[in-house]
């Protein structure tokens, strides 16, 4: 195996150049990890109280009076004056989020079972508004339920049989494969940083090799020996398969270092498996530039250029939300497009079946179907050279 | 017989870089392929070494006919190249030990045979050293150490002593002398003209891709009509001394310039003393006076007219 023990010798030969961008992403991912320390968890729940000006015009009924108290425990009364103004300056300056005004007649409607209508007002896109509207619905549902069960049922009781009711609270605990990911965004940028380093490594290691081989001088030299052409080729597949594999691994054994059983969790597990998928893309995209160039500087000027060009492009350094339409619709002829696309929705994928992955077999696909033609137009700038020193 | 090509035609769009061209190397031969810059030496090598495709012809090497997968020929075949092809990523050693692998598989074998070859070039105190630390004649042992290590039955080299220092020169050219008693058929490529002469057994000159002579140094030398090449200096002659030189027996050409004068002559007896004789009798005053036999330029200005290194 001498063109492969050759390749061998070649990387070790440029290790530091290459252990230079493993430091760079060695030193982003730790910041990531240090920045993920800081974020709280999301799988606490705690109530959040609103702040409810209660405008009962409505004679404070047993009825009105109970819902108040219910209301009590999910929200903090505040007293304003019950004039327009006064309320209307109230939510401007935030010192209520929610105003509800009880009309007058309301009792004697409700108990008559006939239709009625609160009036309330809250703050814009206030989610609290929306938990103070399912609690005031579950008091008043509750309450038609016994009028409407319990003929001549009292005020008196009705409030005490629905407080009562509405009192029983049940224990929940989340159960949740996603809660085992408690830094679901950061391994979602660790992997998606994983596609620049990769590229980078890939582009410097096979590309120093190929381009090296392919020299002129070199390449007919090794033709002349007893090697056959198609042996020498398969030790280089050989070595840049080995080499993009070993890469692969060093980036899953970081994941280990950093986020330890966090990478067993099922929808990291197929973020690793993208990974390895976009290793061998990016194997192609390796043996193109090797193929096609014939300079050290530029091999290091086009490492850079494609690496970072396709990670800015794809939303690896600027989340993909956060890029133009255009940006976006531009960079799907990468294959890094599908690849953080990938990662970025299986973190939220709630559960992983076959038709709900169905897509993500697609984004693989694509990846795969983009690293094909760029290896077939490799193949072919190989050909057209050795034609040419052959002609 | 080692090599035979046969009518062999190589052409690159509309120029002919090999004419027609037929040669024979035996076992133990050193053939000298002499010619200038763009004579079409190193498209015949690669011809040879079936690294190009050729018009028309045929080509065989040890009695098989030479094609891009006759791996069992190219076992016993050594190339030296005429630009330098090392990886400059590895050291001497590893150099040499791959180049040696592509035709020996034995770890243990190849280890002893890399060792030889670096003892044969002179390597061995710059084993652990890049191709980039080495000077230009090291470089050039090193690419022979390459070619050579598995012990080829023929080995090829190309020019390989282009921008070599003398010492280095002599180095090389003796390592393919001793290449040659140890067993090797060797086909020497040149455009020096000594290092042919002082090397080869056999010569064969080529000029736009055509054979214009073959033979041993003698034979070739014997083809023209050149005896010697007087060259006398410090010298100061009149035009009627001049004619009278010219009137000399065998004299066929005399120039005389910035007081040196150079006779040549045909092959004949006496020539040097009849010059001597004649400056003599006219009491010519001369600073120095040398004899030269005619070279391989001479054989190759007589055939084509120009100069080796025109």
């Amino acid at each position: 195996m001498p063109v492969f023990r050759a390749y061998r010798r070649i990387i070790k030969k440029n290790l530091s150049q290459l252990l230079i961008y493993l430091a760079v992403f060695i030193g982003l991912a730790a910041s990531l990890l240090s920045s993920g320390a800081a974020t709280p968890a999301d799988t606490v729940f705690s109530d959040a109280k609103v702040k409810l000006a209660f405008v009962d015009e409505a004679d404070s009924s047993i009825l009105t009076e109970g819902l108040k108290a219910y209301l009590e425990r999910y929200a903090n009364m505040v007293d304003v004056k019950h004039d327009r103004t006064s309320l209307q300056d109230a939510l401007f300056f935030e010192d209520v989020d929610y105003i509800l005004r009880i009309p007058s007649g309301f009792t004697e409607d409700f108990m008559a079972g006939r239709p009625i209508e609160l009036e309330k007002t809250s703050r814009p896109a206030s989610f609290s508004s929306v938990y103070l509207d399912m609690n005031i619905n579950k008091f008043l549902n509750t309450a038609r339920f016994y009028l409407a069960n319990i003929p001549g049922i009292s005020q008196q009781e009705l409030v005490a049989q629905v407080i009562d009711d509405l009192s029983v609270e049940t224990a929940v605990e989340i159960r949740s494969k996603v809660e085992d990911i408690n830094v679901g965004d950061n391994i979602t940028s660790f992997f998606n940083y994983m596609s620049y380093v990769l590229l980078s490594l890939l582009i410097l290691g096979i590309g120093t090799f190929m381009m090296v081989f392919n020299q002129k001088d070199l390449r007919s030299r090794t033709l002349c020996s007893s090697v056959p052409l198609r042996q020498q080729n398969m030790q280089i597949l050989w070595g840049n398969l080995i080499y993009a594999v070993v890469c692969w691994m060093v980036m899953m054994i970081l994941g280990f270092v950093m986020y330890g059983r966090t990478m067993l969790a099922k929808p990291v597990m197929l973020m690793a498996l993208n990974a390895f998928v976009f290793t061998l893309v990016a194997l192609s995209i390796s043996f193109m530039v090797g193929s096609t160039l014939n300079s050290r500087n530029a091999l290091s000027a086009v490492t850079n250029v494609v690496s970072l060009g396709m990670c800015f492009t794809c939303g690896v350094f600027v989340p993909q939300f956060m890029l133009g339409e255009k940006v976006l619709a531009f960079a799907q002829i990468f294959p890094v497009y599908w690849y953080v696309r990938f990662n970025n929705e299986i973190i939220n994928l709630g559960s992983i079946a076959l038709e709900t992955f169905k897509p993500f077999l697609g984004y693989m696909g694509m990846q795969l179907g983009i690293g094909v033609a760029i290896l077939a137009v490799a193949l072919v700038i190989i050909k057209q050279k050795r034609q040419t020193w052959e002609a | 017989m080692v090599i035979k090509v046969e009518n062999l035609v190589k052409r690159y769009g509309d120029l002919i870089a090999v004419d027609h061209l037929s040669l024979e190397v035996q076992q133990g031969e050193i053939f000298g392929l002499l010619g200038p810059n763009g004579s079409g030496k190193t498209t015949l090598i690669n011809c040879i070494l079936a690294l190009l495709k050729y018009d028309k012809g045929n080509i065989s090497i040890f009695g098989k006919p030479m094609r891009p997968d006759a791996y069992d020929i190219k076992r016993d075949i050594g190339v030296i190249m005429q630009n330098v092809a090392v990886f400059n990523e590895l050291t001497v050693y590893e150099n040499i030990d791959y180049f040696c692998g592509l035709y020996v598989k034995d770890k243990a074998e190849r280890k002893r045979l890399v060792e030889e070859a670096i003892e044969f070039v002179g390597l061995n105190d710059f084993r652990s050293f890049y191709p980039k630390k080495l000077s230009g004649g090291l470089l050039r042992r090193l690419n022979i150490a390459c070619g050579i290590a598995h012990k080829p039955k023929l080995i090829i080299l190309d020019e390989p002593t282009v921008a070599v220092d003398p010492q280095s020169r002599n180095n090389i050219l003796e390592g393919i002398v001793r290449l040659n008693k140890q067993g090797a058929t060797i086909v020497y490529t040149s455009h020096y003209m000594e290092e042919v002469e002082q090397i080869c057994t056999r010569i064969m000159i080529i000029d736009k891709g055509r054979i214009i002579a073959t033979g041993t140094k003698e034979e070739l030398k014997s083809m023209i009509n050149i005896g010697e090449i007087v060259s006398v200096g410090s010298v100061e002659l009149n035009q009627t001394q001049l004619e009278t030189i010219r009137r000399l027996p065998n004299a066929s050409q005399v120039e005389y310039e910035n007081h040196n004068l150079t006779v040549t002559f045909a092959k004949g007896r006496s020539n040097l003393l009849n010059l001597m004789d004649l400056l003599r009798k006219e009491n010519v005053d001369y600073g120095s006076v040398y004899s030269q036999l005619p070279t391989l330029n001479d054989v190759f200005l007589e055939f084509t007219g120009k100069q080796l290194r025109d």
